[in-house]
């Protein structure tokens, strides 16, 4: 899996990742991924290359959004494949976290 | 991939993994190039992979510990000493994949499915893989056998 970050505007952090979110990635980039939620306020997860995710990938996406809702800051789910999204909804994540396919209104779901 | 709309072909497939990290990452290729190869449709390989990663997971992370107990992710890659068969059979409308292992006894049918369903500064992360299995899956079954466990899940077409 392949993890990387990109500062965008209006102190929006993106992280993009690409691979299979499984159990053997999400153990290697659990304190990675946590360290960038607890460093940035506003994170967008961009998850368009994300191709698997099952239990565990989920847990690294709620212990992120616990680190930004310490800090005041928000999560957001950006772009899941069809696949992913629906393991996602059926956790139920999207009441803790909003899943978005448009990057438009980005921003505006970080009230910036 | 292959088109949903290719006729399934029937077989059987089987094969036995260590009850470790990196083995679960092999049995989800493994369950990959038996789909690409039999025209499984691309929701039931997922489905298939969904549930088998869980299942496996959770073999790893509690199949040694003592009953009741809670247990992080081992240190080391898992439990070498713990086999887990699949075993895999496909007809032209059901796919079923049966999980056996030697682990303590874990009756999966009487596990509580958690969702998330508390605000995130209450939410406890993880333990949501039996919920996953029981929504990907069109049937589950446990049975104790004399060496572990074994859970039967069904697919349909």
């Amino acid at each position: 899996m392949r993890l990387s970050v990109t500062a965008m505007e209006n102190g929006i952090t993106k992280v993009s990742l690409s691979g299979r979110l499984d159990v053997q990635s999400a153990l290697e980039i659990d304190d990675e991924f946590t360290k960038i939620a607890k460093e940035n306020k506003n994170l967008l997860v961009d998850l368009s290359d994300v191709t698997f995710i099952a239990s565990l990938g989920i847990r690294t996406l709620v212990v992120g959004a616990k680190a930004t809702s310490n800090n005041g800051g928000k999560m957001v789910l950006l772009n899941p494949q069809p696949n992913v999204e629906q393991v996602l909804r059926t956790s139920h994540i999207d009441t803790v976290m909003p899943i978005t396919h448009d990057a438009a209104t980005v921003a505006e779901m970080f009230g910036r | 991939m292959p088109q949903s709309s290719q006729r399934q072909k029937q077989g059987h497939w089987e094969r036995a993994f260590k009850a470790n990290v990196s083995d679960i990452a092999s049995a989800a290729s493994w369950i990959e190039s038996i789909a690409t190869s039999a025209g499984f449709a691309d929701k039931q390989a997922f489905s298939m992979q969904v549930c088998l990663e869980e299942l496996m997971s959770n073999i790893v992370r509690h199949g040694k510990e003592p009953s009741g107990s809670h247990s992080s992710w081992p240190s080391g890659s898992g439990s070498d000493h713990l086999t887990i068969a699949i075993a895999i059979d496909a007809n032209a409308d059901r796919i079923t994949m049966i999980v056996e292992d030697n682990a303590r006894p874990f009756d999966l049918g009487k596990a509580i499915a958690k969702k998330i369903d508390q605000p995130l500064d209450q939410l406890e992360p993880g333990g949501l893989g039996i919920h996953l299995i029981k929504s990907f899956s069109s049937a589950m079954e446990y049975q104790r056998t004399e060496q572990g466990n074994r859970v039967t899940v069904e697919f349909n077409g």
